[in-house]
């Protein structure tokens, strides 16, 4: 059992050649993986802002950052209550709209930045070490193409959606949410723990304008049952039909780019997907 | 700290935890213990009625009580439940409850010397059985029916109040999940109920007989069962491997990992959060539409509309840096929300909008008080009218005040009085039609259960007669020390994050992937 102090020290090392040395090549996986399993309902360490309007994106997108002092430095004034003096950090000059919940090592985010140059993706990942590399993984690919504006459309942070997805986004903000290869928690007792249940589905909705899409792709056939039964329940939302799903771009890049979809590949495994568009609230 | 018993001696008497109106009238309702008790403020300290759980009841003398034949049904009952219902220690309860209540066990109060001896003597003593404590307690607007939910066993009464002070036992709906808050719907006939998983039930107030049983919930059910990985869905040799035994495990547990049964009542899962629920609430915009308002463990307040588009979420009311235990939807001003929890200050929102209108600092308030105070965990808020007037009062929990503000018409909150108390306030309303009393019950050291009556006076509060609790329930007391009493009694703060967890993830980096599925 002398190994795992031999690779707490590689990891240490490799660290330390990369803070001396910048990160311009791409960083290596195996110093950054980590379990596949993550508690949701435990607390962790997370930094989340307080609300969407308390984000600063500008270190997750530098080349979006405003430099111009932005309208909103402070809050209506309360003049009547104490307390009320709080800045917000400046808005980007683009908002975030399309999200990949679960990005792991970020292949689907880093396929889709040339597919999706005028957007902002955001790759959101609990486990904290696989969303650093995905960090890494951005700054290493920004430094390689200083021509161009290629990967300046494209962050990741640590976060917890189950918990914070609307400490991140305001209603309406997104028009695409990737749900790729999600962790299948097959006791029944951990189907809480899935990213696709009816009530959780109510704050996918939220974040979500209508006409925006959820995609969804998994090899595990009960689990691609379980999204499909859990999203058709939702009134918000409506499966999108297999025609039009072909015809979408990001459906074969999904199916393609991500480092769980080669590895089925790899495998000979299925690949199940389904699409399903937001819809328009009922009158009220 | 104020209030808080450090005797080694057991507690002599248990303090009423809970209150509720019943209607208009100067009749109400209290919890102490795993009794309810009725009482008519014009009268006095005479309890009216008193239920006990039936579970205690059978131990104590059954011939005395009326309802010894229904009692002694309803202990059977108790009997077929799981063995691990009836049977569950407060110790486990801390254990299983993992990252949800880690924090749980851990006094919000300053240890002092002798109080670390006492936890000391307490953790060598076998583990108390949790007693079935009345934890919750609401009564329709009119004071018909009165709703009760007794923590241990998750399960909601309901009864029937004849307008006298009597309650009839009508139903008892044993929930899937601890039930943390309790409301009702604007029209009266839904009860909602917020548990520990993050979800919000419906439940029809009146159950419907057995035989329409209508699991009408927004889960559907899965046809079939759930086979899990197959060969096509894992990828390494090792792996595989494990998928072998997986399955071999899957034939020989399949038993124990079939889906729990869902209740078999009536009831609807409207909204789930992936936090403890704290607080539910109904309230109505101005075209008089419903809505439901969620506050949870991770600072959210969450606004959807209400039955049957629940599951549209209309906004957020954000900017809590803390738990949210309260919330406060004043009836003369129905576009405002307060709400409180573990933050040092309360908000002032116009909910619909997810705007927040104001912070109001309640710590240099509390700090009048226990000069020591650091954290602060509101427990519970109300609102009142005098005459055109609003006044919001809250109560923290180990704190014996009451803090009283004004809610002006522009928003403005202004501190008006802060009401000393003898003990901790563990709950507060007030009663009467034009809101004339306010009762506080208390935790009184080494007292026996009391609620403080304040008479309104103008705007001011004037200390009445209090209310003592006559009736005995002294079955209870002999197995509750000062220890495991505290832990039933004051679970708010418990709900502060610790900020030292990483959920364990991170140190067991290193076990191969297959045996999380074996752990626990």
């Amino acid at each position: 059992m002398t190994e795992p102090v031999n690779k707490k020290q590689k990891r240490a090392d490799y660290r330390q050649a990369q803070k001396e040395n910048g990160i311009s090549e791409l960083p290596r996986k195996r110093f950054y993986r980590q379990r596949a399993h993550a508690n949701v309902f435990s607390d962790h360490k997370l930094e989340y802002p307080k609300t969407p309007d308390h984000m600063d994106w500008s270190t997750y997108f530098p080349a979006f950052a405003t430099t111009t002092d932005s309208p909103s430095t402070s809050q209506p004034a309360e003049t009547s209550l104490v307390n009320a003096a709080d800045t917000y950090p400046k808005k980007l000059s683009k908002e975030v709209e399309v999200v990949d919940i679960g990005c792991g090592f970020g292949g689907l985010l880093v396929a889709l930045a040339p597919v999706l140059p005028d957007t902002l993706l955001l790759g959101m990942e609990i486990r904290s070490s696989v969303a650093e590399y995905v960090q890494h993984r951005i700054a290493a690919l920004r430094t390689q193409n200083p021509d161009t504006n290629l990967y300046q459309n494209i962050g990741c942070l640590r976060a917890n959606t189950m918990k914070f997805l609307p400490n991140f986004f305001r209603k309406g903000q997104l028009t695409k949410v990737f749900i790729c290869f999600p962790d299948p928690h097959f006791k029944h007792r951990k189907h809480k723990a899935r990213i696709v249940s009816t009530t959780l589905n109510s704050e996918y909705a939220y974040a979500l304008r209508p006409g925006g899409i959820v995609y969804t792709i998994t090899d595990v056939e009960d689990l691609h049952y379980w999204m499909v039964q859990h999203l058709e329940a939702h009134p918000s939302f409506q499966r999108i039909s297999e025609e039009e799903q072909d015809a979408d771009p990001c459906v074969e890049i999904m199916r393609t780019a991500t480092e769980e979809s080669k590895k089925v590949e790899r495998n000979k495994g299925q690949k199940f997907i389904a699409l399903f568009r937001r819809l328009e609230d009922p009158p009220w | 700290m104020v209030g808080y018993s450090v005797s080694f001696q057991f507690n002599m008497g248990l303090p009423f935890q809970c209150l509720s109106r019943l209607g208009l009238s100067t009749l109400f309702c209290a919890a102490t213990g795993c009794s309810i008790q009725t009482y008519d403020l014009s009268v006095g300290s005479h309890s009216l009625f008193s239920w006990t759980h039936p579970s205690l009841e059978q131990a104590v003398n059954v011939d005395e009580t009326e309802d010894a034949h229904e009692g002694s049904e309803d202990r059977t009952q108790m009997e077929q439940q799981p063995p691990s219902k009836r049977r569950k220690l407060v110790c486990d309860d801390v254990k299983s409850n993992g990252g949800v209540e880690a924090g749980k066990g851990k006094p919000g109060a300053p240890a002092s010397g002798e109080k670390s001896q006492k936890k000391g003597r307490a953790n060598r003593l076998p583990p108390t059985p949790e007693m079935p404590f009345v934890v919750l307690l609401a009564a329709t607007e009119d004071g018909s029916y009165v709703i009760a939910v007794t923590g241990q066993d998750k399960t909601l009464w309901v009864f029937e109040h004849d307008g006298k002070g009597s309650l009839k036992e009508i139903s008892q709906r044993a929930m899937p999940k601890r039930p943390c808050s309790l409301t009702l719907t604007t029209d009266g006939q839904t009860i909602l109920s917020a548990d520990k998983f993050g979800d919000v039930y419906a439940l029809p107030l009146i159950a419907p007989s057995e035989e329409v049983i209508s699991a009408s919930t927004l889960v559907p059910v899965t046809p079939g069962p759930l086979r899990g990985a197959n060969v096509l869905t894992v990828h390494s040799q090792r792996n595989r491997r494990a998928l072998e035994d997986q399955q071999r495990q899957r034939k020989a547990n399949a038993k124990r990992d079939l889906p729990k049964d869902g209740p078999k009542f009536a009831h609807e899962v409207l909204l789930g959060h992936v936090s403890l629920l704290t607080c539910v609430l109904t309230a109505k915009d101005a075209q008089n539409r419903p809505y439901i308002v969620t506050a949870d463990r991770d600072e959210h307040v969450r606004v959807s509309r209400g039955i049957p588009q629940s599951h549209i979420i209309e906004t957020y009311c954000l900017g809590h840096e803390s738990f949210v235990v309260a919330l406060c939807n004043p009836r003369s001003r129905p576009d405002v929300l307060i709400s409180g929890g573990g933050d040092n200050s309360l908000f002032l929102w116009e909910w619909l909008a997810g705007k927040l209108l104001g912070t109001i600092d309640l710590s240099a308030h509390v700090r009048g008080i226990l000069p020591d105070a650091t954290k602060i965990a509101v427990t519970k808020l109300i609102s009142y009218v005098v005459g055109d007037e609003c006044f919001v009062a809250a109560i923290c929990e180990r704190t014996p005040a009451i803090f009283i503000f004004e809610l002006q018409v522009d928003n403005a909150v202004l501190h008006r009085l802060t009401l000393s108390l003898r003990g901790n306030p563990l709950d507060i309303m007030t009663i009467g039609s034009t809101e004339l009393f306010l009762l506080v019950a208390m935790d009184v050291p080494n007292g026996a259960g009391q609620i403080s009556v304040f008479e309104r006076d103008g705007t001011a509060w004037e200390p009445h007669q209090p209310i003592q609790d006559t009736a005995n329930s002294l079955n209870e007391q002999s197995v509750l020390s000062c220890h495991d009493l505290d832990k039933l009694l004051y679970t708010v703060e418990n709900l502060r994050k610790t900020g030292n967890e990483e959920g364990g993830d991170e140190d067991t980096s290193e076990i191969p992937e297959q045996r999380s599925e074996t752990r626990e």
